[in-house]
């Protein structure tokens, strides 16, 4: 299911029978959409599993929302070359 | 249902006590009561409990604080995790692998054995590090910025939706309903008094309703006619791909508005901050945040330069002028209590959650609670604690 964070059908479906009935809390629960693809592996198919689980054909609840950067950065890649310099903009 | 523990239908026309929002505060609120016999008790969340600030803080654990309200308060939460995966019979992944506020400026390294010795008349253990003892214990870090700190042993870090989640069966398994998908609209009061709560599916009553709303605490107050100066700020975190173990406590720096830890899955998660708040209620991430803690963490481990980031996200609390919470009924509506501006609500949860219980059940205000009453935001009185990770008035 998840190659990241090696979540199998069983986990999905045993989270599911134990109450974590919605792709936010199964996600939180599994590890689903949370590994380094952020979900391009194992979106489509948690979907599906989900689905499938509510006897539809597209999941009630749309699938968790998608976390910035999209890919995996460096953090040296994003930080400011001038230590002192702060964070543009306001807070 | 969204969780194990959350009921299945619908609430009932009445209960004894009514919690708005099912984070942290509000069900540990709940267990707390449920222990001391009170059970006709619905908690309401409008979402999945632990979807705002409960799944989206820091998890860090201390009660080295250089304020007696703030030591006290704190370490009675201490306390309370170190014994909840027993007691909640659920594992919260409590490690007490210690917790370091680095000591970075001249004024920083002077003022430690000042607030060391506060901590010790508290009866909280700390110990005071000079640079060489901050570099056995985070060998990682940059010597410029680790150059001393207060090191508490037995503080740490636990998983947040564990908390959550443990709190949330055991409430349920003594009796209490939790509601996902209930949206609270206004506390219905008359006379001074809180009859109950208006929902999107009808009226509730009850005697007794908390708010424990976390972000919206404050636009709840404001239809019950309580009026505090509250505001609300988004904070950010980031969290990496999974390296090989190089940081077992946590760490605060307050020179960079910083807090972060390593998990047991070899992330590395971490937050700052800019002087003042961002007063929204957006859960959007931004990218000045994202660069911001790009450069002070890689500033304060360098290693962490190679380190991906996988992702970014926000949260959103309600905040105080002295960003200490508030606890306690509110002025002027009887039976209305408020559980409220927590900054770092997820380490006083367990503490908060017992004390407002027995301030319900027993009608007297415990004595490591009564400094937190809403009645000093409105007198204008503060709690000063000087080793928060947060400003508000531009100083850094």
């Amino acid at each position: 299911m998840c190659p990241c964070h090696d979540a199998t059908l069983f986990d999905l479906r045993s989270s599911w029978e134990a109450g974590y009935r919605h792709p936010e809390t199964l996600k939180r629960a599994t590890a689903v959409f949370m590994g380094p693809c952020q979900g391009k592996l194992c979106g489509k198919v948690a979907g599906d599993v989900i689905a499938a689980l509510q006897g539809a054909a597209e999941p009630e609840e749309r699938r968790p929302s998608v976390r910035p950067p999209l890919f995996p950065v460096r953090m040296g890649d994003l930080a400011y070359e001038d230590e002192s310099k702060p964070a543009g903009g306001a807070a | 249902m969204t969780l194990p523990g959350v009921a299945t239908g619908r609430p009932k026309a009445g209960y004894d006590v009514v919690v708005v929002g099912a984070g942290v505060q509000g069900l540990a609120t709940a267990y707390e009561l449920a222990r001391s016999g009170v059970t006709n008790v619905a908690v309401l969340d409008r979402s999945w409990p632990g979807g705002g600030a409960s799944g989206r803080n820091g998890e860090m654990i201390r009660s080295a604080f250089s304020s007696r309200e703030w030591a006290q308060l704190f370490d009675l939460s201490l306390r309370r995790f170190s014994e909840l995966s027993a007691e909640l019979d659920f594992n919260i992944l409590f490690s007490p692998s210690g917790y370091l506020v680095l000591s970075t400026t001249d004024e920083e390294l002077r003022r430690q054995d000042l607030v060391a010795a506060k901590q010790a008349e508290y009866g909280v253990q700390s110990e005071i590090l000079d640079a060489a003892e901050v570099r056995r214990l985070v060998p990682h870090a940059n010597p410029e910025l680790a150059r001393g700190g207060i090191f508490q042993r037995r503080a740490g870090f636990a998983h947040h939706d564990a908390v959550v989640w443990g709190y949330l069966r055991a409430a349920a398994r003594a009796g209490v309903s939790v509601f996902s998908g209930v949206d609270v609209h206004a506390v219905l009061t008359s006379g001074g008094r809180v009859t109950g709560v208006r929902t999107d599916g009808g009226d509730i009553a009850a005697d007794i309703v908390v708010n424990a709303a976390g972000a919206y605490s404050d636009d709840l107050n404001l239809t019950a006619d309580v009026h505090l100066p509250l505001v609300k700020a988004r904070l950010e975190m980031i969290v990496t791909e999974p390296v090989k173990p190089f940081l077992r406590c946590a760490v605060a720096t307050p020179h960079l508005l910083g807090y972060c830890h390593q998990t047991a899955r070899g992330e590395f998660v971490g937050g700052t901050e800019l002087p003042g708040h961002d007063e929204t209620d957006s859960l959007n991430t931004t990218y000045h945040m994202l660069r911001d803690m790009a450069t002070k963490w890689v500033r304060l481990f360098p290693d962490l330069g190679g380190v991906r980031i996988l992702r970014n996200w926000a949260g959103t609390v309600s905040q105080a002028p002295d960003l200490a919470p508030v606890l306690g009924e509110a002025p002027g509506v009887s039976g209305y209590h408020l559980s409220i501006a927590w900054v770092y609500g997820f380490m006083g949860a367990p503490a908060a959650g017992r004390l407002l219980a027995e301030s319900i059940t027993t009608g007297r205000v415990p004595a490591v609670m009564a400094p937190f009453e809403a009645r000093r935001l409105i007198e204008g009185r503060s709690i000063a604690e000087s080793t928060l990770v947060v400003t508000t008035d531009g100083r850094s």
